[in-house]
């Protein structure tokens, strides 16, 4: 009996090690990835200006070529966090709470679906996968609040199949939260509902088991109108979701099929379908398939749904595994897998990590420090940096708060012909009387203003190129014929 | 078993979809997609144990296939990865996962040779995703393991339901409308309208300075030129520009919008907004 005892609390304090293993490696994975690009620096300056004015601002004075009064505040409540952050911490500050959150979600994810010592193991792959796709998006931006809400109403979803009982307060408060965090916040109302829907048309339950999804669901869309920017934020994400400028970011784009970490997920995916069929409850069989299937092509559609899919594999492993009740855990696997995680989680944590390693923080400060003429071109991608370190000081052409309605005005296209280099580059340099070129180091904007005569280059560094519009005659006045 | 007259039903109605799809190519390419999306067909719900999902899948297909168009399917470059965003790839997406749905629904993985049939399937559902010009073997595939693998519980073919589905497929020959979102004119006039209404002042003051050397006295191109170059901050030229309406208007009704303007200008010197 003393043998058996003193094996049971071994493997305990095995299982825990291994938890706090795989939790190390998770946050040194996501340290090791994490960023603040433009988007993060758009949510600080934001931020800012609501902590200073008490209010939301609606007038752009960052951009010279904005479509007007017409800025819209996206993920208030993300955005003074991290100008919080900021102000208390700096941007190392951010970035470490930016590690933290994707951590948390990974974490989540494993840990929540993972009851047993053995779905811990299996589990523990596919958290590591959900940072690996996320790794060329992962920033310190909204869409971390927007992982850790679908992963956390993943769960609730689970309680609800499992016929357990959610607090109604979870719904609305998660709405309420999640609108102001992130515009993903619509599917805390869509997904009970998709759910609701598949478990309708697979027959596994009678339409009065329907009604706690409904319930979760009303009280979850409720939470997202209670919040005074609820409705504006709906209106906007459908606005943005079926606007067809926002297919021209890299990130709701199709992924790149012909790198091999992209095909993971929906070969993952495909081999749940298929142990769905025979394994798991028999309740909601056709539902969990049909359930796996729409995020399949929700994440060949646009790589920012990849990791949504890696959540529902996930999801539904954990409950194969838990219905299957395998709880013999391999002891020796475990054991590997956690020094291997411990070590790498160590090692990862050590990287020490550069907040402005990925904008032009040098040639911003050139550009004012030697006061460069107006007007100035930037791609997207740097604008919000550029925003936050000129703070309305200096206009720069655009930056990545809204594509639909502050740069729906042809901007963001003109941005988009000159990173292609299409034929007309040179007359929209003219159209938005640009002085000043801030570019990225080698693109082939920087190769064709390095050979032009009209132009000369006055700074160089290891990211950023600037280019300077030699002195040139006033446009004239057109005189009458 | 299928009547006889779904049967047909199916195998035209695939015929017709797959000849929607080839037309562009030409009569002759048309009527040979036509023979071989029949025969398709034929082979799926000609089985006798064919469900509700047999004819889905005969049918699904051709029907992917005409909304998409046949340059669409990656004939010809064949080896490029899937794209969402490129035209005529999305119905393709929806076959894709459509196919997959159906092959798990009547091919359950149960027994060696279902296992290894999803496999397959599944591997050619990524090799799509990777070569485009694999979607036809992958669907060929999983249409032709549905066909013959041991049979699961699906639905059974109720009739109402299958002419239901077999209309719903045909709506595939309707062709679908053209964007016209984005009028294409050269006319500076309404391109100047255009770019204002979408609150780009550059690009209307662009199309404002064609305008304005096309008129051969002032007129509405100098005004609108000299409105955008005020709203752009150009105050000087903007000055510069009404004075030569004042100095030879085209209209009086110039003359006097010009003056309004002026008027305007005069009592317009706020200081652009700060943070």
């Amino acid at each position: 009996v003393r043998g058996a005892l003193l094996s049971a609390i071994c493997s305990r304090w095995a299982d825990r090690a291994f938890v706090v293993a795989g939790l190390a490696c998770l946050t040194g994975l996501a340290w090791h990835h994490m960023a603040i690009l433009g988007d993060g620096f758009w949510y600080v300056f934001s931020g800012r200006l609501i902590l200073q004015r008490h209010a939301m601002p609606h007038d752009d004075f960052f951009t010279f070529a904005s479509a007007g009064n017409r800025w819209i505040v996206f993920n208030a409540g993300a955005a003074v966090l991290w100008a919080l952050l900021v102000q208390a911490f700096g941007l190392k500050g951010l970035l470490v709470v930016g590690a933290l959150v994707a951590s948390c979600a990974a974490g989540m994810l494993w840990l929540g679906n993972a009851l047993a010592p053995s779905g811990r193991l299996l589990l523990f792959p596919l958290a590591v996968l959900f940072l690996v796709v996320d790794a060329e998006d992962l920033s310190a931006r909204g869409q971390l609040f927007g992982d850790v809400g679908f992963i956390f109403l993943l769960a609730m979803i689970g309680r609800l199949r499992d016929g357990r009982a959610v607090h109604p307060l979870v719904p609305f408060v998660l709405g309420a939260a999640w609108a102001n965090l992130h515009m993903s916040f619509v599917v805390a109302p869509l997904v009970p509902l998709v759910m609701a829907g598949l478990l309708l048309v697979d027959r596994a339950m009678d339409r009065t088991m329907l009604r706690p999804y409904l319930v979760f669901a009303a009280l979850a869309l409720a939470g997202c109108f209670a919040n005074p920017l609820g409705a504006r934020y709906a209106a906007l994400t459908c606005l943005q979701a079926f606007d067809a400028r926002t297919s021209q970011f890299d990130l709701f784009r199709s992924p790149d099929f012909h790198d091999p970490t992209w095909l993971v997920a929906p070969a993952l995916g495909i081999a749940m379908l298929g142990a769905r069929q025979s394994l798991g409850n028999d309740g909601g069989r056709r539902a969990d398939q049909m359930f796996v299937a729409i995020f399949i092509a929700a994440a060949c559609l646009s790589r920012r749904y990849a990791t949504e899919l890696v959540a529902v594999e996930a999801w539904i492993l954990g409950r194969i595994v838990t219905a299957h009740a395998m709880s013999r855990g391999l002891a020796w696997a475990r054991g590997v897998l956690g020094v291997a995680c411990l070590v790498t989680g160590v090692l990862l944590l050590r990287e020490p990590k550069d907040p402005l390693r990925d904008v032009p923080a040098e040639a911003a400060q050139l550009i004012v420090e030697r006061n460069l003429p107006d007007r100035i071109m930037n791609p997207l991608h740097w604008g919000g940096y550029l925003g936050y370190a000129w703070n309305g000081a200096r206009k720069y052409f655009i930056d990545g708060r809204d594509q639909t309605m502050l740069f729906g005005n042809g901007t963001l296209e003109d941005e988009g012909a000159l990173w292609t280099m299409a034929p007309h580059w040179e007359h929209l340099l003219d159209v938005y009387e640009v002085s000043t070129v801030l570019w990225p180091r080698g693109a082939p904007l920087d190769v064709a203003l390095r050979r032009h005569p009209a132009w000369s280059l006055v700074h160089e560094d290891r990211i950023a190129v600037v280019y300077v519009r030699a002195p040139r005659v006033p446009m004239a006045v057109p005189s009458p014929r | 078993v299928l009547t006889p007259a779904l049967r047909i039903g199916t195998c035209v109605a695939a015929s017709l979809l797959a000849a929607r799809c080839a037309w562009e190519l030409g009569p002759g390419p048309a009527l040979a997609a036509a023979v071989l999306a029949g025969m398709y067909a034929e082979v799926l719900v000609g089985a006798r144990e064919a469900r509700i999902g047999h004819l889905a899948l005969a049918l699904s297909p051709p029907f992917a296939f005409a909304l998409s168009g046949s340059r669409s399917l990656g004939l010809q470059n064949y080896d490029a990865a899937f794209v969402a965003q490129e035209a005529g790839q999305k119905p393709l997406l929806a076959l894709r996962v459509g196919v997959l749905v159906l092959f798990v629904v009547l091919v359950p993985p149960k027994g060696r040779t279902n296992l290894l049939a999803l496999a397959l399937v599944g591997c050619l559902f990524v090799l799509s995703l990777v070569a485009r010009g694999a979607l036809l073997a992958y669907v060929l595939a999983a249409a032709v393991t549905a066909r013959f693998a041991s049979p699961a519980t699906a639905p059974s073919v109720r009739t109402p339901a299958a002419w239901t589905l077999i209309g719903l497929a045909l709506l595939g020959l309707v062709p679908l409308p053209v964007d016209r979102s984005e009028p294409t004119s050269s006319d500076p006039p309404q391109l100047v309208a255009s770019w204002r209404r979408r609150g780009n002042l550059f690009q209307a003051r662009w199309w404002a300075m064609r305008w304005a050397t096309t008129e051969p006295v002032p007129g509405d191109g100098h005004l609108a030129l000299g409105e955008i170059d005020w709203k752009l901050g150009h105050r000087i030229q903007a000055w510069h520009v009404l004075d030569k309406v004042f100095a030879r208007p085209a209209s009086d009704d110039v003359l006097r919008r010009a003056e309004q303007l002026s008027a305007a200008w005069k009592h317009d010197d706020a200081p652009p907004a700060g943070p």
